[in-house]
């Protein structure tokens, strides 16, 4: 086939699947397909794509609240999480158990019945959801009727409240179990209970105890090592234990733990240990996604060391002149949150991080994909000549290894409408930046299963260069006692950055960004990201979303080499 | 001897078996998601109706349910003859004789889709969760901020992008 015709048939391929084909055209596309096999064999392929997705996506936003709650029911943690055939076949197994009315039972394949949903009282609605998606990637979608069951909230805040008057603030990940409209048992992450004035007796079950409501506010999280809390923001909670016979009488202002073994122990009162108040929903947010950040920081000055750096988890030798915290949005600042550090000698690159998340170090992500399972991704340039701002892209990378007009649609769509901006966009960012070893994404995660810390390094913009756990890294991680964050340590040779012969010096201004990644309690699915450290000049790629900025140079902030003598001020 | 029921749930699990490759059958022929979603339920009734006519020995179950979907799509032609939106017979057959000479290379295809999909962007597999969510792109606009025309031109991007992906994931052996 012409490269003219492979050109045509693509654009009428496409016009075919997305409708709209000018008149004429249908016959265009039937006269390509005609003439030649390999034209078919192209369209059936792409066909096949969007058969695919829309095979596997289907019914992902079924807008009816019964037939929602019904998915989520099937997310339960007693029950295994069906893959996508799974949850197919049990639509059929109605049919199946009701062969004999066949037809009306096949029928329901395509319209599902709300039968089962029914067969249970509502008592609870969805008031409010932030960011709220459950463990099936559907969003919560607010004013859903919600019935007895496990709901399984995998990112987000959302609010629900029973027809009793009370109002659950549940914070993902979470898993709650609601069994009536005074009774609920929460098996995984955060829940904010306030009854209505007057009114009491509502009661939360953990794994290892009972909290009875006395006309109150309070909060009750299960954190993913098995412990449970409890603490009273206002009035009366009474907490038994469940294993031991041992019960008391919490009131606001006190927080009690209870151990896997079932000890109760009184704890410090932590305010910003649950969210107490669905925030006001803000105008003009940028789409990023759950947990996202706003870009706080312009700049990471990076430090030298004061004393000899022990890789071990323990940052008290490090230089805290550079140090930064960055957050992601209300309400989650005090959740998912990053205090980083970085610190440079002739030999190493130190990067250190406090991680605010209670799902960590359970990364078990694979391969490219490993970030998603939790991570810390700093990415910093070496190359003293590259200057600041960068003005490498992944575009630039891309389009010369197809040696067409292969483009990030987001990129186009923000800054470039026509050839000449594109010729423009290019000529603005010369394609030697874009594929520089002098541009190093570092990737610092704890892989689970193998239960070590692991390092990934890819450089350029076409992410050239990918190593796996090269030698002469080391690397610590350390568990928050409470469980609920992370530090990590590590120290990466120059030589591993490709500038050893000539590693970055106190004065230097160079550029870096910052991501960090959170994951579900499985290790596999990112749940949100922060990113910091970023250009906040006003350029053309401003309107560019952070979720992409590691693709765009110019995107990326300052990292500031300081001289030995300011360190430790 | 098996009893009708017994039959019948076989019969159930044989569709269920075989229900997506149906499904993207159809897909290829009539590219509407609404008009194929029709055309799949009236295959799976005919399916049923016809049921007691099925042998075993005679086939593949997939062929069968096959050709009678290609009969649905050609009932849907002809109603739908002054729309025009659907390949002609003849482009439809030549079609099928080329998927039947290749089922191994479109079911590597089809294996290779997830792999591929889980190197999109965040935001691409966003938008395609948007578009393909069981929402017609102009519903699914409004909410993502963007105007129909961006989300088609956005996922004109990904469709070529996942084609390119798995074209080079089937040249290289595989996803595993």
């Amino acid at each position: 086939m012409k490269t003219r015709d492979s050109d045509q048939l693509r654009a009428l391929t496409e016009g075919y699947v997305s409708g709209e084909l000018a008149v004429g055209q249908l016959e265009e596309l039937e006269a390509l397909l005609l003439a030649s096999k390999d034209a078919r064999l192209f369209f059936l392929t792409f066909l096949d794509i969007h058969a695919g997705l829309a095979w596997e996506l289907r019914g992902a936003d079924l807008p009816l609240p019964d037939l929602q709650h019904e998915a989520m029911v099937s997310c339960a943690p007693s029950v295994i999480r069906p893959a996508r055939w799974a949850a197919m076949a049990r639509r059929w197994a109605l049919p199946v158990a009701a062969v004999v009315v066949g037809l009306i039972a096949i029928a329901s394949f395509w319209q599902p019945t709300r039968q089962s949903a029914n067969a249970a009282p509502a008592f609870a609605t969805v008031k409010a959801s932030l960011h709220g998606q459950w463990a099936d990637g559907r969003e919560v979608a607010t004013g859903v009727v919600l019935r007895s069951g496990v709901f399984d909230l995998q990112s987000g805040l959302v609010e629900i409240e029973t027809v009793s008057g009370t109002v659950l603030l549940v914070e993902a990940p979470a898993k709650l179990e609601l069994l009536d409209s005074l009774h609920g048992r929460l098996l995984g992450g955060n829940v904010v209970v306030r009854m209505p004035k007057g009114k009491s007796g509502f009661v939360v079950e953990t794994p290892q105890m009972q909290v009875t409501d006395l006309g109150t506010e309070f909060g009750v999280s299960v954190a993913s090592n098995g412990e449970s809390r409890v603490q009273v923001f206002d009035g009366k909670v009474r907490a038994q234990g469940r294993r031991i016979n041992d019960g008391r009488e919490l009131l606001a202002g006190q927080t009690l733990r209870c151990t896997t073994t079932g000890t109760l122990a009184t704890e410090k009162f932590s305010e910003s240990r649950f969210i107490r108040y669905f925030p006001p929903r803000q105008t003009g947010e940028q789409p990023g996604g759950p947990l996202f950040s706003r870009s706080d920081l312009d700049s990471v000055r990076i430090a030298a060391p004061t004393a000899p750096v022990v890789i071990d988890g323990d940052l008290s030798e490090w230089n805290r002149a550079g140090e930064f915290r960055s957050s992601c949005l209300p309400p989650y600042q005090d959740t998912y949150f990053v205090e980083g550090m970085m610190m440079y000698d002739a030999q190493h690159l130190y990067i250190s991080a406090h991680v605010g998340d209670p799902e960590p170090m359970c990364n078990a992500a694979r391969d490219e994909v490993d970030f998603a399972g939790g991570s810390v991704i700093v990415r910093v340039s070496t190359d003293r000549k590259l200057g600041w701002p960068l003005k490498g892209t992944s575009w630039r990378a891309m389009t010369t290894e197809t040696e067409g007009r292969t483009l990030p649609g987001v990129l186009i769509d923000q800054v470039a409408r026509t050839d000449a901006e594109l010729r423009q966009l290019a000529a603005d960012m010369p394609l030697a930046d874009s594929l520089s070893d002098g541009i190093a994404s570092i990737i610092l995660s704890y892989d689970a299963q193998a239960q070590q810390p692991r390092l990934r390094l890819l450089f350029g913009f076409d992410s050239h260069g990918v190593t796996l756990n090269p030698p002469g890294w080391q690397g610590a991680f350390r568990k928050d006692a409470d469980g609920r964050g992370y530090t990590l340590e590590y120290a990466i040779p120059w030589r591993l950055l490709h500038c050893a012969e000539d590693p970055p010096h106190a004065g230097d201004v160079m550029s870096a960004l910052w991501m960090v990644h959170w994951s579900d309690a499985e290790g596999r699915l990112c749940r949100g990201q922060l990113v910091d450290v970023t250009n906040h000049e006003p350029h053309r790629l401003s309107a560019v979303p952070p979720y992409i900025f590691f693709h765009n140079g110019p995107c990326w902030g300052k990292a500031i080499y300081l001289p030995q003598e300011k360190t430790g001020n | 001897m098996r009893s009708a029921e017994q039959s019948d749930e076989q019969f159930v699990a044989l569709l269920v078996a075989n229900q997506q490759r149906v499904y993207r059958f159809l897909l290829t022929l009539v590219p509407s998601r609404s008009d194929a979603e029709d055309l799949v339920q009236q295959t799976c009734l005919t399916l049923w109706q016809s049921r007691a006519k099925f042998d075993p020995e005679m086939g593949e179950f997939a062929s069968w349910a096959c050709a009678i979907a290609h009969n649905h799509v050609r009932n849907f032609r002809r109603r739908e003859r002054t729309r025009r939106t659907v390949l002609s017979e003849e482009v439809a057959q030549s079609l099928i004789t080329t998927r039947a000479e290749h089922p191994a290379l479109l079911d590597e295809w089809r294996q290779s889709l997830a792999h591929c999909m889980e190197r999109l962007t965040p935001h691409q597999r966003s938008v395609v969760h948007e578009c393909y969510g069981g929402r017609a792109i102009k519903d699914a606009a409004p909410e993502s901020g963007r105007s129909p025309n961006a989300l088609y031109k956005i996922l004109r991007h990904i469709r070529a992008r996942l084609h390119e992906c798995i074209q080079k994931t089937v040249a290289e052996g595989g996803a595993s």
